[in-house]
């Protein structure tokens, strides 16, 4: 009975089995519950007469609407309509019926007498009517006992962003977007901290149930909402991936009585603002020689005038295009569209462009049987290009020319440095990655009976990912003809290629009823599968006479001639999961909430006997303005407290991080014979299980003056036990690194969002909205563990460590006190041995007469103590303007480029040149000239705070105009974003993406680049 | 309402009951990429050997038996000087040779990780012999393997460092790791590795046929064994052990001494113990062995780094006559065995010739992977050992019948009839000349007392009792956190 997931087909005995359970679940689903309904009204008292009534309940547009409860105000009696928003009931004459559905306002109808009612309910306007997606399922937001927040896709669509996550900066509370000026780049998103040391740090995220950890195939224009989960009692339903809470994305569905085509376009500009300014070849040149002690760079050397970043960066034009078709009839519906997003970077040459196309469907087959389909497609085309240029411009001597006047490139060295020519690096990388993706759910959904369905769900997600590298034969010379040392005698060209098969079937109940009056009942309850497989092939071959020209490269991943190395490796993360879960959603007269989720989960990447894990939640939540003692008071059209526990986990880590792999190639010679010695090298943890997370939140929503004012506020505790960490041992036989659950890492925080919205008039409305997220993080406990270090400076030494005491990647460094003026003050004061005048006074910390690592402290992250956001909209007649305003704040950052001279001539920024120490100056800010490989200090750590205008966007919308009346809406606008940036950090940007335990080093940061952008949004009908 | 509840539970227990029986249990097994242990426990013919050749694998690395090992073992003593060019220092072996030594010198935290590893190499391969099924014969020979390993290379860690962290089982937790990080006693280490040997000894057999060479017999365990005794003064025990390796009958002297470290001498009747390194495509040699030590010199006579090369005083102590000496060293403008003649200006006054590897006579792939054997054990050590541990017992007679063996193959004359200690004496001069080059000089100093006197006279700092040990290397200190201590006055 046994059987195995093959990797792309479910086998055919699933696909009976499947058939199987929907033929069962049919069979007991026989339309006989509409009698059962009428029979429970046989009990009661027989003074009124009772009467047969059918109706049909419908949207404001007319569509039929499913699953709205049906109730007798007074009584226990009820129904619910069925796919075609019909219902039957047998009531008393006289009653009153209440309808009622997540997402609408609730409505009564007086029975009357009359047999047949058609109600027609309109939507939800008040916050609290916000349905939001919770994972296996919706839910009224009022019902909730959890922290989550929603965003519409409209919200997010004028943003130029090839990610959404990227659009959501500053949006939402408890979560920090940390972007990156590369085109094709994915943010870094932070949900309430950082809660792993060597696990993943990123969020879940769930595509139309389709569980990912990329999301740049979503179009944005295609995102209905994105609902993201902050506490265990929102995110437990998906256990031991929680941790790092999860981000819902849902695509948009047809309208069964609205036909429509939308088109979005945009086309823009990127910038690249602050950037550095640095020495030219006069200053370099005085610079260089007083580091020197000597002549290093004298006027002969000086064959050209170059500011590099001139040469590497341009204006970046941008533009996307979005189509889609939506509508639908009674029995299906579809939403079809088409995008294009082609983003140039303000690297030359650099580029991503990609095309997607988005099908969904959803077919009513009966009027307890629905299908659907939401796939999406998606290919992109990346030119790459070193981010390391960014580096490379800023250490290259200004004194020589990139192209020279016949055209060739310069040679940057000359004896004066060692550094490539930036340009001619740039102008020979032919690095291009394409690939596809296709994203496909299919699902089907029963109605078992009143109040029970079932739905099942199979998602695939392929993904093929393609690269070439090619380097030309190409040579760089002095403007005398003379060769330079940068040079690339024959072609060198590299293949990659990635297939990623992944799949998930969820099965789940959904029961929904109402007991006696005052109980509310929802359970879900499911089981879920799922695997993921990949492999990754490259081949590569160096110096041989290959032609640019791209239809002569063909490399075959297994053959071998020519001296071809080909590689053929797992994908990093390779799976199989399976889960139960179930949730339960209970409601006491419709004020009083218990929210309550379980989910047992198991993953292949632990041992059998750790596989199995259980995260349980449980919230409460008290709706006071619905009390009795609140119907009088006017200020409150809200209020709710809320509070939840729970334990979530975090299973990110590499496949078999506990399996004994054997090493192999280990030879001996038994005789002549050689022998292919096979051991263990290292040491595992035989008992590796997941991160588990212990997470605590209470909360007040509230919303008062006529809903005017709305907002939240949480606070929250987050504190990952059994954290991965590395303890580090002697070398006892087993290398010396031990991968196991011994850190402790907690997060706490408060979160408030408030929100403005003022209708002056018809003509006249604005919207003003604000968070702010405090968030501490904390190592708490390492086990036997000590501090491990992070944050390669590429001079030597490391900038950041994670240890117990301070946040995950703390900037380590020595404290500094001004400038040694002479050779008096450092004989006079403990000093490292190539000490010299003009260097930075190193402070002897623990008074030992000796500079070393003893004397280095913990001096701040770069994980901000607050961020927040702001925006405010404003719509006059027919305009409409908004903006908004990210920030952070209580953050370090280290200005790793200004530590990258040593040794080698390199060049320096213009301020730091400029303004150096020299003999009898007293300077006590710029150290002096030298070209000694700099020590981790604190002259490098700046504020990494910023507060950055985000996006200003002003738009007008036409009137309706005669002559076009298929066209429903027009509207234009113009867009800035990033267009201001206020930060005292001297560097390109203080936005430093980066893993979780060094970010915060401005190193090969691409940086980040205001656009200016115009765009159209047509509606036709 | 009874209805609607079993209409609820049915489709319930349903679903759920046939989600758990279409998965099942093994849905969730993933094995990882490439291969894995199982491949090894479940092919035990094949398993098994690829499992202890690992093991010996490290006998071939640059930390366990290559540079490191040679500064520490050797370069230490006063049987030879630094080498190379005056500027270069090799590292480390300039402060080895002028006895500055610190915490700090690379060779020692190489010879620490090389055998270190060789030693979890072999905890392991006895944690996957113990899970495997094999022919019991098979399964003893091999466990006999890994334990006489492990006891190798703890027996050179002792000798170095003193007391070790004494690790005798793979570790697989914080509390194994706590427990396993600090050091345990030299006696200790002592035991551990006699009790590794003498269960080797027990279940390694006697003979090792021509297509297994380089593995470890019955007699290989014996005589280390017989060594670690020796270096304990435990003088009866290592009598034992060189009575029955002697009884055996098994082994006797090569007739000519210069032909031991040939390929023509690889495995001969004098042999005990041998790492087995091949010269061929892809190489397995003792990686840089014979390049480190090799002649320097250009073109055809550059031979190598020329480090290790024989001091004066070693040339001095051989008496007029002794065959060995030039068996043992190269000297300049003189014709090597194979004829390659060698520069009258050679750039050191001496080389090590057991290190010579012939490039027309003898299997040759490159400088850096040799074919050239480690002879690890030889039979003339039992009798070494058997002269000294006899003449300790107060039987000079046995002494000087085992001593004069070696010393008529080496062309000289018998000693006579002389006193305890003078026979001391002569079994300590004749173990210099016999086994210099050999690894076991600068601890044969320590252990007979002999090292202060005899590296003063030379005018080293050698000073004593700091010097008896080596220093621990602060790399590992500094791994553990402080737990593992420095030896004194370092």
């Amino acid at each position: 009975m046994t059987c195995m997931y093959s990797m792309l087909t479910v086998r055919t005995s699933h696909l009976c089995k499947f058939v199987l359970l929907l033929f069962i679940v049919s069979c007991f689903g026989d339309p006989a519950s509409g009698r059962n309904t009428g029979d429970r009204k046989t009990g009661l008292p027989g003074a009124q007469v009772n009467i047969k009534i059918t109706g049909r309940v419908l949207s404001a547009t007319g569509e039929a609407l499913a699953a709205v409860s049906v109730s007798v105000k007074g009584s226990s009696a009820g129904t619910t309509t069925d796919n075609n928003g019909n219902f039957s009931i047998t009531v008393p004459e006289n009653a009153v019926l209440v309808f009622s559905a997540i997402g609408f306002e609730t409505q009564e109808q007086a029975v009357a007498g009359k047999t047949s009612i058609t109600v027609s309910l309109t939507p939800g306007t008040k916050l609290l009517e916000q349905v939001v997606v919770v994972g296996y399922g919706s839910a009224r937001k009022r019902d909730l006992t959890g922290s989550s927040a929603t965003i519409k896709g409209a919200d997010i669509v004028n943003i130029p962003a090839l990610t959404a996550t990227q659009a959501i900066q500053g949006k939402v509370s408890g979560v920090q977007i940390i972007n990156s000026g590369a085109p094709g780049s994915t943010p870094n998103v932070r949900i309430r901290g950082v809660g792993s040391v060597l696990g993943g740090a990123d969020p879940l995220y769930v595509v139309d149930g389709i569980i990912t950890t990329d999301i740049r195939n979503i179009n944005a224009s295609d995102i209905l909402t994105i609902d993201i989960l902050k506490d265990a009692s929102s995110t437990a339903i998906y256990g031991a991936r929680a941790a790092n809470g999860v981000v819902l994305i849902t695509t948009k569905a047809g309208n069964k009585t609205k036909f429509s085509i939308n088109y979005n376009a945009q086309v823009g500009v990127k910038l690249l603002t602050h950037k550095v300014q640095m020495a030219g070849p006069g200053l370099y040149a005085a610079y260089s020689n007083e580091a020197a002690g000597a002549p290093a760079v004298t006027g002969g050397d000086i064959t050209g005038s170059v500011s590099w970043y001139d040469e590497l960066t341009r204006p970046a034009i941008f533009n996307s295009h979005n189509l889609s078709l939506s509508g639908g009839k009674n029995k299906y519906r579809y939403f079809l569209s088409l995008g294009y997003l082609n983003e140039n970077g303000i690297l030359i040459d650099n580029k991503y462009t990609r095309y997607t196309a988005r099908y969904n469907h959803e077919f009513t087959v009966t009027s307890k049987f629905k299908l659907g389909n939401n796939i999406g497609f998606s290919h992109y085309v990346s030119e790459n290009k070193p981010y390391s240029l960014f580096t490379t411009a800023y250490i290259a001597a200004p004194i020589f020319a990139a192209v020279n006047p016949d055209g060739s490139y310069g040679n940057t060295s000359n004896g004066i440095s060692n550094v490539g020519n930036p340009y001619a690096t740039l102008k020979t990388t032919n690095d291009r990655s394409y690939g596809n993706r296709l994203q496909t759910t299919l699902w089907g959904e029963y109605q078992v009976m009143k109040g029970l369905s079932f739905r099942s769900q199979f998602g695939i997600d392929l993904e093929r990912n393609n690269g070439w590298n090619y380097t030309p034969a190409y040579k760089t010379f002095l403007p005398s003809g003379t060769e330079g040392a940068q040079h690339n005698d024959d072609a060198d060209l590299s293949f990659t290629r990635d297939s990623i098969y992944q799949w998930v079937w969820d099965n789940y109940l959904t029961y929904e009823k109402k007991f006696a009056k005052d109980h509310d009942l929802r359970l879900t309850l499911g089981h879920t599968a799922e695997r993921r497989n990949g492999w990754s092939s490259s081949a590569s071959i160096a110096n041989k006479n290959i032609p640019d020209n791209k239809e002569a490269w063909q490399l075959n991943f297994k053959d071998t001639a020519n001296g071809q190395q080909n590689l053929r490796l797992p994908i990093g993360n390779y799976f199989r999961r399976e889960s139960y879960f179930i949730r339960a959603n209970y409601k006491f007269k419709d004020r009083y909430l218990l929210n309550a989720t379980f989910r047992r989960d198991a993953n292949s990447n632990f041992p059998k006997h750790k596989r199995w894990g259980n995260f349980p939640s449980v919230g409460i939540g008290w709706v006071i303005s619905s009390e009795k003692f609140m119907a009088d008071q006017k200020l409150f059209n809200n209020l709710k407290l809320r509070a939840s526990f729970g334990l979530v986990g975090n299973d990110v880590i590499q496949p078999h991080a506990f399996d004994l792999l054997p090493t192999e190639r280990l030879y001996a010679y038994f005789g002549t014979n050689r022998v292919d010695g096979a051991i263990v090298l290292g040491i595992k943890d035989p008992d590796l299980q997941w991160e588990v997370v212990r997470e605590i939140d209470a909360g007040i929503e509230f919303a008062v003056l006529d809903n005017k004012l709305s907002g939240e506020v949480d606070f929250y505790n987050k504190v990952a036990k059994k954290a991965l960490f590395i303890i580090p041992y002697p070398s006892i036989g087993f290398q010396n690194s031990f991968l196991t659950n011994a850190a402790e890492i907690a997060n706490t925080g408060v979160e408030l969002s408030l929100q403005w919205n003022k209708k002056v008039n018809t003509k006249f409305s604005y919207t003003i909205r604000g968070n702010i997220t405090y968030n501490k993080n904390m190592v708490k406990n390492v086990g036997i563990g000590r501090a491990l270090n992070f944050g390669s400076l590429g001079n030597g030494s490391n900038a950041t460590q994670t240890l117990v005491g301070q946040p995950i990647g703390s900037f380590w460094v020595y404290r500094t006190d001004g400038i040694f003026q002479n050779d008096a003050e450092i004989n006079a004061y403990p000093h490292v041995v190539t000490a010299v005048p003009g260097d930075l006074k190193i402070i002897d910390k623990n008074g030992d007469g000796i500079i070393d690592n003893l004397d280095r402290e913990h001096v701040g992250s770069y994980q901000p103590k607050i961020y927040y956001g702001l925006s405010g909209s404003v719509n006059w007649k027919l305009f409409d303007f908004s903006m908004d305003i990210v920030g952070v704040g209580g953050n370090k950052v280290y200005n790793g480029k200004k530590g990258l001279r040593f040794g080698s001539n390199y060049n320096v920024e213009y301020d730091v040149a400029n303004n150096r120490w020299t003999p009898g100056s007293n300077n006590n800010k710029y150290p002096g000239a030298s070209n000694v490989t700099p020590y981790p200090t604190d002259y490098f750590i700046e504020s990494g705070a910023y507060t950055r205008i985000n996006n200003i966007t002003a738009g007008y919308t036409f009137p309706a105009m005669k002559p076009w009346k298929r066209i429903e809406r027009l509207r234009v606008f113009a867009s800035a974003q990033n267009p201001y940036l206020h930060t005292k950090y001297t560097g390109f940007t203080p936005e430093l993406p980066g893993g979780q335990n060094e970010a915060g080093i401005e190193l090969n940061i691409y940086p980040i680049s205001a656009s200016y952008l115009i765009g159209v949004n047509v509606q036709f009908k | 309402m009874k209805y609607g509840f079993a209409k609820i539970l049915l489709p319930v227990s349903l679903v759920l009951l046939l989600t758990v029986i279409s998965c099942g249990k093994k849905f969730l097994e993933e094995p990882p990429r490439g291969v894995t242990i199982s491949d090894l426990l479940n092919n035990p013919q094949d398993g098994a050997q690829r499992i202890i050749g690992a093991v010996y694998n490290r006998l071939y690395d640059w930390e366990t038996h290559s540079f490191s090992w040679i500064g520490v073992s050797s370069i230490t003593s006063d049987d030879a000087d630094k080498g190379s060019s005056p500027g270069d220092g090799g590292g480390d072996k300039v402060e080895l040779d002028n006895w500055l030594i610190s915490p700090t010198n690379i060779s020692f935290n190489e010879v620490w990780e090389g055998n270190f590893e060789g030693i979890g190499r072999a905890c392991y391969a006895l944690k996957f012999l113990d899970e495997m099924t094999l022919p019991p014969a098979d399964k003893d020979r091999y466990i006999g393997e890994a334990k006489f390993l492990r006891a190798y290379y703890y027996w050179n860690l002792v000798r170095v460092f003193g007391g070790i962290p004494k690790i005798d089982h793979v570790l697989t937790s914080q509390a194994d790791i706590e427990a396993a990080s600090i050091r345990a006693s030299a006696a200790d280490i002592y035991a551990f590795i006699e009790a590794d040997l003498t269960e080797a000894a027990a279940k390694l057999p006697s003979v090792i046929p021509v297509a297994e060479r380089g593995r470890v017999s019955k007699a290989a365990a014996q005589a280390l064994l017989a060594k670690v005794y020796l270096y304990q003064n435990k003088w009866a025990q290592a009598k034992g052990m060189c009575d029955i390796i002697i009884g055996s009958g098994q082994y006797s002297l090569l007739p000519d001494y210069s032909m031991i470290w040939r390929e023509a001498g690889e495995f001969s009747a004098e042999s005990i113990w041998e790492v087995n390194a091949i010269a061929e495509n892809p190489p397995k040699g003792i990686q840089q062995y014979t390049e480190v030590q090799g002649m320097r010199g250009s073109g055809a006579g550059d031979f190598g780094w020329g480090f290790n090369t024989p001091s004066q005083d070693l040339v001095n102590a051989y008496e007029p006559g002794d065959q060995r000496k030039a068996a043992t060293i190269i000297f300049p403008g003189t014709t090597l065995w194979d004829g390659f003649v060698t520069s009258s200006t050679l750039p050191n006054p001496y080389y090590n010739y057991k290190a010579y590897v012939s490039r027309t006579a003898e299997s040759y792939f490159d400088r850096g992977q040799s074919n050239k054997n480690l002879r690890v054990c030889r039979y003339v050590e039992i009798l070494l050992i058997k002269a000294e541990v006899e003449n300790e017992l107060n039987d000079t007679t046995a002494s000087k019948n085992a001593l004069n063996q070696l010393r008529q193959r080496a062309g000289l004359q018998p000693v006579n009839a002389i006193s305890q200690n003078s026979m001391r004496d002569k079994v300590y001069k004749e173990r210099r000349v016999e086994m210099a080059f050999e690894h076991d000089r600068m601890f044969d100093l320590r252990r007979t007392g002999r090292a202060a006197a005899v590296l003063q006279a030379l005018g080293k700092p050698y000073v004593s009792p700091k010097h008896d040990l080596f220093p621990i290397p602060q790399r590992q200190v500094d791994l553990s956190g402080n737990r593992i201590t420095q030896n004194p006055g370092y």
